[in-house]
């Protein structure tokens, strides 16, 4: 089956199986090479991506489920304001990630931030717990992300101010 | 590469294998055997397009069989089948999904035998290595001793669920083979394809990909993998990809060795250890690659940081039908620790001692003998009980529940709240440690150019860039040059020297030192001879003799729990580590490892459940496999003792997963009241079975 989507702000059209994982169809089709294809059974969240705004592992999603509907991958996401709260947070906490969960990571993070309301402790702590892997402390991971969220609140102060 | 959160601002030379691609790629599918043991009879391939090919052993021009430390592995079985999943042909072609297809179809028949898979008992053919330890009259100190302790310790097969499953891809480069593979043995990826395609060694280039968190896992199976994937390019004469699926790689590649290890402990009238006597066995699957190695270090580590005047340690590693068992993040060492520390719980339990003094009193001093020989210096447990009590609040909390699991109301209910000690080291690399030939072969090179920049040349793939890090900033304060100025030669065998088996956490202390005596090698140098100057190091195994536990890095571990009173499962409370590991030249990224370290270490104890007793694993067990998230880490607090008399830096890679497993099973003992001995254990063991 023909499959259309929005892919990071552009058309697509893929000639798919109606089963074919998404995540499979970005990386092998598209070229999309932030995201891991990894578990193939939803464990590990290195495969995430925006579906209509909402953060998903995309190994979950078969391909007729995309139709007419927007993906967001870290190639897309990178240029907003969130990705940039959340990787000047990461950066300043010096929080090495492992190449693989990167990207995962900072749209985790990056959701939080872009969140239309503010995030409580448990939703910081579960998004997080999204992405799987054994490469960085929990407590500087976590961190990381609250401070991404002080700078979206500091911003949201700053804009109240004015 | 600090503070690094940009999937493509990341060492773009060492990308991940999964993401090779060339023109005219082809994907490579394995064909595995459907059976653990027998008499391969045939393979059937579908019939396949004009550009996919089919290979089997017989398209192998070189040799058929890789060297897996100690084991021969067929690189593709022929004749007989070992272990369920081993692979026995390859389908190599350009489109993935249709090689996939073809995997499927293809069949491969056996005549079945029976299989041996892990048990309590085995038979004496299916033993690769045995190593015993043997001083003083252990059997006249038991018979005399005032208290003997028994226990039996289970550790079970785990999964190292490195970031990328396993994978290699090879392409021709002019007259090379370039290799790509996420390996922690280039040199070893480079003589193995070699041999198998019949070439010189140095038409073979290996490029390691990105390795990330790897605990041990991609020591030799790599190589294996690597023959696949150059076996692939050279007959379809087009650039080759083969990378296993998770679940692949959770079915088919190596695990950490199930472990069944059986102490007795010998005490006189003031609980002083006077003998320790152990059985300690170890599955390591087929071939058993490392099974030397594995039983080496299990009989060494048995003594630990205690004085035993009498010590008796056999330990076996035991071939099965299993997919080859290997290392985990110690090497064989971090079952044993377990049995260990297990062990000291127990003997304090017995004389009614508080087992951090019990500790305290059974410590080698200066002049024990440990392994043979006489220490030159203390095993620094005081010192780090010291910092590790207070910060815990050990004492407090563990005579708080010692009252509520001695006054409970109800004896046949659970006390409900834990916590344990444990105490151990982390042997450096080659001092007797079992580490062999290929840790002495380590060897780095430094040259200062004219421009006065500093090139760093070594083979050794650190998992973590911290050190990195801490290697460029040593030598720039060593030289007196800015660290900027320090460049890390990415890595491939026709650059850098062969540094032995490169990410073990006990190798990048040699390499440590290693490039520190280079460095300092050339600061004597520097203002005498015109530069360039390079100054290569090599490792040479001590000829003085000397115990390995005085070059050993150390730690300390406290785990707090409670459990719940609904389930029974455990939950966490908190965790406490203090190590001693020589200097500390980045002592931030250090405590954050450590503290990293520590959580996965506690999810492998909670969570991470895999029987292989009555076989292989299968899609269920791929399926349930839990890994412990950031959520599931209770508070971790980690301390450094600096140790400003050490030379370098030593290893700490292996610190946490040496303490926190018996640090938490001797919490869960004292909240259950009762021996809690195998790991992992999780919520149905806390439940109801007994542990052990």
């Amino acid at each position: 089956m023909n499959v259309q989507f929005t892919l990071n702000g552009k058309s697509a059209t893929l000639s798919v199986d109606p089963m074919e994982r998404l995540s499979d169809a970005l990386r092998d089709r598209c070229g999309i090479q932030s995201m891991m294809n990894d578990c193939g059974i939803g464990l590990c969240g290195k495969c995430a991506v925006f579906l209509d705004g909402q953060l998903v592992p995309s190994c979950l999603v078969p391909m007729f489920k995309v139709r007419g509907r927007t993906v967001v991958t870290w190639e897309g996401f990178r240029g907003t304001a969130a990705h940039a709260a959340a990787a000047k947070a990461f950066g300043e906490l010096g929080v090495e990630l492992c190449g693989f969960c990167d990207a995962a990571t900072m749209m985790a993070a990056g959701s939080l931030v872009a969140a239309p309301h503010e995030p409580t402790e448990s939703e910081i702590v579960e998004t997080m717990s999204s992405v799987y892997c054994r490469c960085a402390s929990p407590t500087t991971v976590l961190a990381a992300a609250r401070r991404a969220l002080e700078a979206k609140s500091g911003k949201g102060r700053s804009r109240a101010a004015h | 590469m600090t503070g690094t959160a940009d999937p493509e601002d990341r060492r773009p030379y060492l990308r991940r294998v999964s993401d090779f691609s060339a023109p005219g790629m082809a994907w490579v599918g394995t064909v595995r055997s459907p059976v653990s043991r027998g008499v391969l009879r045939s393979i059937s391939i579908p019939h396949l397009p004009r550009e996919y090919r089919s290979l089997t052993a017989d398209d192998i021009p070189g040799k058929k069989t890789l060297q897996a430390l100690g084991a021969s592995v067929p690189i593709l079985a022929s004749g007989r089948v070992s272990y369920r999943g081993e692979p026995v042909a390859l389908i190599v072609g350009p489109d993935r999904a249709r090689v996939r297809e073809a995997v499927r179809l293809a069949r491969v028949a056996v005549d079945e035998e029976r299989p041996s898979f892990p048990s309590d008992c085995f038979e004496s053919g299916r033993l690769l290595a045995r190593h015993r330890l043997d001083h003083g009259d252990v059997d006249g100190a038991m018979a005399s001793a005032f208290r003997v302790v028994e226990g039996e310790f289970r550790m079970s097969p785990q999964d190292h669920y490195y970031p990328e499953p396993q994978g290699a891809a090879a392409a021709f480069d002019y007259d090379k083979m370039m290799v790509y593979a996420s390996t922690q043995w280039p040199f070893n990826v480079r003589d193995e394809v070699a041999a198998a395609l019949a070439v010189k060694d140095d038409e073979v280039v290996v490029q390691p990909t990105l390795l990330g968190p790897h605990l041990d896992g991609k020591i030799w199976y790599p190589s294996l993998l690597a023959c696949h994937a150059a076996l692939s390019a050279l007959v379809c004469g087009r650039p080759a990809l083969l990378v296993l699926t998770r679940e692949e790689d959770f079915l088919y590649t190596t695990k950490r060795a199930p472990f069944l290890g059986t102490v007795r402990a010998g005490l006189d009238e003031s609980g002083m250890l006077t003998a320790l006597d152990a059985r300690l066995a170890l599955e390591v699957g087929a071939y058993g690659p490392l099974a030397d190695d594995l039983a080496a270090r299990a009989a060494r580590t048995l003594g630990g940081a205690y004085r035993c005047p009498n010590l008796r340690a056999t330990a076996w590693a035991v071939e099965s039908n299993l997919p080859p068992m290997g290392a985990f993040a110690g090497i064989g060492t971090m079952s044993v620790n377990f049995a260990r520390e297990r062990m000291a719980e127990a003997c304090a339990l017995a004389m009614d001692a508080d087992p951090s003094e019990w500790r305290s009193a059974n410590a080698a001093r200066k002049g024990d003998e440990a392994l043979g020989q006489a220490l030159r210096k203390a095993v620094p447990y005081d010192e780090i009980a010291a910092l590790l009590l207070p910060a815990s609040d050990y004492r407090r909390k563990r005579s708080a529940y010692e009252l509520m699991r001695k006054r409970r109301d109800e004896p046949g209910e659970a006390p409900g709240s834990g916590i344990g000690l444990a105490f151990s080291a982390q042997v450096p690399a080659g001092i007797g440690s079992g580490a062999g030939p290929a840790t002495e072969a380590a060897s780095v090179e430094v040259e200062l150019a004219m421009d006065s920049t500093l090139t760093i040349r070594t083979s050794s793939v650190p998992g973590a860039s911290g050190t990195a890090l801490a290697w460029k900033t040593e030598a720039a304060a060593i030289i007196g040059i800015d660290p900027a100025d320090v460049t890390l030669e990415p890595v491939r065998t026709d650059r850098v020297p062969n540094s032995g088996l490169a990410s073990l956490s006990r190798s990048v202390s040699v390499t440590t030192r290693l490039i520190v005596e280079a460095c300092e090698g050339i600061r004597k140098r520097r203002f005498r001879e015109a530069l360039p100057i390079a100054v290569r190091k090599a490792y040479r195994p001590r000829t003085r003799k000397e115990s390995s536990l005085d070059g050993a890095s150390w730690a300390g571990a406290v785990v707090e729990l409670r459990l719940d009173p609904l389930d029974g499962a455990p939950v966490l409370k908190g965790a406490w580590l203090v190590a001693k590991a020589g200097r500390f030249l980045l002592p931030a990224k250090a405590r954050d490892s450590l503290e990293r370290d520590v959580a996965r270490a506690l999810g492998q104890c909670m969570t991470e459940r895999l029987e292989l007793g009555a076989g292989p694993a299968d899609q269920a067990a791929y399926a349930s496999y839990r890994l412990a998230r950031l959520k599931d880490a209770p508070p971790i607090r980690v301390e450094l003792l600096e140790d400003e008399s050490a030379a370098a830096p030593l290893g700490i890679g292996e610190l946490a997963y040496a303490t926190i497993p018996a640090a938490f099973a001797n919490a869960m003992s004292q909240a259950l009241d009762r021996p809690w001995n195998s790991l992992p254990g999780g919520e149905a063991d806390a439940r109801g079975e007994e542990n052990g």
